[in-house]
């Protein structure tokens, strides 16, 4: 299994701009709420899904996505069993297993959203470096103190994961079981696991800052940046090859043609 | 006037009563080599930390004396203003690093000083060409070995050029090769750039080829040596008999461990490639290689935190492989590399005697046995402090007493050396000796050749997920030699490496 996080690559969706790609991700999901007809937003989704595909052909491997893409399709079986309305469709003599129109058009709404939802945000953070999109929210105004706070996050948090998971590791080998914890002694497991990780945390924190304030950070209201990728006419292409198909989508669905 | 002139320095850190340096004196000529060394816990740092202007940011800081570099009173520079004097690179890159990447990090600074992207840019190239790390220009920090992440370190300092350039153990995480590229970097500041370059560290012999000036700090004072060709750190008085390590394998008993074809693979990534050795009773081993070879994944497959992917582990009468690592845990001791990283407890008593409690081993017996040697290890007077508040050696000395005092009859042990002073180092491998001489076999994963050669039975040698050797100590080092691993041999055999 692999993390979900940026995964670096040169497919042409990891090199549109940072910022092109989180407004379209807003743009979208705004968009996919708006839209009402399942076959569309099941359309869509199915879009999205092949999209990913392409990025990264071992989308299974990543962590959390067989239990979204379940979870999306759970949701539709769900509106199948149990909603009723609207046109037999199928009708095995069980009425649980009976289809209605209403039933698949639900399914295929929810379930289509819920999925479209998802393999955008997939695609946006499988492609989209976090340090490249706070550098670019820098860029555009976002005041500089603001935007470290996501870098150091960044920054910091695969090194707590590692740290917690040593200290995990040096609990287990002093005879330490999780397994075998009541709720009174979780408290003290929780306490013994948090002490060391926060003391080591605060240490960070501490040396960083240091780091941080030694070269010059915060010292000026405003900072320059180094050379960096800007929006390309690629990004314009692809920009109107959306605005096309979501302005096409909500046409469809709001003359009911879809 | 000197380039750096300390004068009648003292400082005290808040909260403590005695202060950690005592009116130092120091003067140092621009373009000079400095070698700062001196036991655990002397002041190396704070010293560092006092030349970088980092302990007078405090509203009321204990100290007096002055600090002058190139003119600039560090006692009065704000924090944000010290780099540009004084940069100071810290023990480890990992706390240094504020950013992802090898461009933004040694951009850093300079976007901080609202230098133009074009100026940037060029600092950017000159800095990563004086360390020789073009090649890492378009690289994560996540990616890069311990040795590259501290060349990054160093040129996102060089940077912001700065009229000195302070090094704080920059190769205590490092294996020997990457600690000659390092040195060699740092003689490259020198010659090239004319920096005057402040080096704290232990390793004195591979420095002694750049001809430093020797700065050593006991008892608070600073002491110029003019000796460095004869210095070295005195080793510790013996307090106790150390039996000599045996030469040769005990093969007439059954080993403890036997390890067979272990593969084993993370994240997809092949980390352990067909290894099988096995492991006597009582056999004090040096597990060696270089940074990424695969010797902590070693060691946690044996605790079961890697299941392999093919091989066999079978040890103590059964096979580990299936084991869980809670019922390892009355046979094997691991002792990880951060003393932190392993105190759990609010206090000193708990924590050594944690173990035995979650083992139902807590008898009279053993109670006796654990005040006895928190005694011999000097913390019977400590048994109700915080054990995060034990200085590095004490800290340290808890963490094998709390290790072993279940009688494990393996003890894993990973870099226990790491930022130890010389003298510290010896009597640690004398503790160690001592204790695999009673029957307790160790497996230590160290970069120290000369200790392994005095104290340990056997090297076990990795090198990209492959055991290269596996012999007692003697042949090992002289197989090395013959296999072109020059960097990991013991100073005083390096001349097989040419024989």
């Amino acid at each position: 299994m692999h993390k979900l996080s940026y995964q670096p690559g040169n497919s042409l969706i990891h090199q549109l701009y940072p910022l092109t790609k989180f407004a379209w991700l807003l743009a979208g999901t705004v968009i996919v709420f708006i839209i009402q007809d399942g076959w569309l937003l099941m359309m869509t989704a199915l879009f999205f899904t092949t999209v990913l595909a392409f990025i990264n052909s071992e989308i299974w491997r990543i962590r959390g996505f067989r239990f979204a893409f379940l979870t999306g399709v759970v949701l539709f079986v769900l509106y199948l069993m149990f909603e009723k309305s609207g046109r037999v469709l199928l009708d095995p003599g069980i009425n649980l297993l009976r289809i209605t129109s209403e039933g698949v058009l639900m399914g295929l709404r929810f379930s289509g959203r819920f999925l479209a939802i998802v393999m955008m945000s997939y695609i946006f953070i499988l492609t989209t470096d976090p340090s490249d999109l706070a550098y670019a929210l820098m860029k555009i105004g976002l005041p500089y103190r603001y935007g470290f706070m996501l870098v150091t996050a960044l920054r910091l948090a695969p090194v707590l994961e590692d740290e917690g998971r040593t200290i995990y590791q040096a609990q287990l080998v002093r005879g330490i079981r999780y397994d075998q914890a009541n709720p009174r002694k979780v408290i003290l497991l929780a306490q013994q696991f948090m002490t060391p990780l926060l003391i080591s945390a605060l240490r960070r924190a501490d040396k960083l800052v240091f780091s941080m304030e030694g070269r010059g950070f915060g010292a000026q209201p405003t900072r320059t940046f180094r050379k960096r990728p800007i929006p390309t006419r690629f990004d314009l292409y692809i920009s109107i090859g959306l605005t096309i198909y979501f302005s096409a989508l909500v046409f469809l669905d709001l003359t009911g043609i879809g | 006037m000197a380039w750096v002139e300390i004068n009648n320095f003292s400082y005290t850190y808040p909260g403590e009563q005695n202060p950690t340096l005592i009116d130092v004196n120091l003067c140092i000529e621009k373009g000079d080599f400095i070698l700062v060394a001196g036991s655990s816990g002397s002041g190396k740092s704070t010293l560092g930390k006092a030349l970088a202007g980092f302990l007078f940011q405090d509203e009321h800081p204990d100290f007096s004396g002055k600090i002058i570099v190139n003119q600039t009173d560090m006692t009065l520079v704000p924090l944000y203003q010290t780099s540009q004097r004084v940069a100071y690179v810290q023990q480890n890159p990992e706390d240094q690093f504020c950013t992802l990447t090898v461009l933004d990090e040694i951009a850093f600074a300079l976007e901080n000083t609202c230098l133009s992207p074009d100026e940037i840019d060029r600092r950017i190239e000159k800095a990563l060409a004086t360390v020789k790390g073009l090649n890492l220009r378009d690289r994560q920090l996540a990616t890069l070995s311990g040795g590259e992440k501290q060349k990054i370190a160093i040129a996102s300092m060089l940077a912001i050029s700065p009229d000195v350039l302070i090094l704080d153990e920059p190769t205590s995480n490092l294996d020997p090769d990457a600690t000659r590229h390092i040195f060699e970097t740092l003689q490259v500041l020198r010659a090239q750039v004319g920096l005057t370059v402040i080096i704290i560290e232990h390793k004195i012999n591979q420095l002694r080829a750049f001809n430093p000036k020797l700065f050593v700090l006991e008892n608070g004072g600073v002491v110029l040596r003019n000796d460095l060709a004869s210095f070295s750190p005195e080793r510790v008085d013996e307090t106790f008999e150390v039996p000599s390590p045996g030469d040769q394998k005990i093969q007439s008993v059954q080993p403890l461990l036997e390890i067979s074809h272990l593969n084993v693979g993370i994240g997809g990534k092949k980390i352990l490639n067909d290894i099988s050795l096995k492991i006597y009773p009582a056999e004090f081993i040096a597990l060696m290689g270089p940074n990424g070879s695969g010797k902590s994944t070693l060691l946690n497959t044996m605790m079961g935190f890697h299941k392999p992917e093919h091989g066999t582990l079978i040890g103590f009468g059964r096979d580990l492989t299936q084991a869980k690592t809670s019922t390892l845990v009355t046979d094997i001791g691991y002792i990880f590399q951060n003393p932190d990283h392993q105190l759990f407890t609010p206090s000193v008593w708990e924590e050594a005697t944690l173990t035995l409690k979650n083992l139902n081993l807590l008898t009279d017996d053993r109670v006796e046995q654990a005040q006895e040697l928190l005694a011999e290890i000097g913390l019977n007077d400590r048994l109700n402090d915080h054990p995060q508040r034990l200085s590095y050696g004490e800290k340290r000395r808890l963490n094998l007493l709390a290790a072993i005092l279940h009688h494990p009859k393996l003890l894993l042990i990973d870099e226990f050396l790491i930022g130890q002073d010389m003298p510290t180092a010896f009597k640690w491998m004398k503790i160690l000796r001592k204790h695999a001489s009673e029957g307790q076999t160790i497996l230590l994963i160290t970069h120290h050749a000369e200790l392994t050669q005095e104290y340990c039975d056997r090297v076990i040698f990795m090198d990209a997920g492959n055991l290269v050797i596996d012999e007692p100590v003697t042949s090992a080092f002289t197989k090395l030699a013959l296999k072109g691993y020059h960097a990991f041999l013991p100073q005083r055999q390096e001349h097989l490496a040419y024989a």
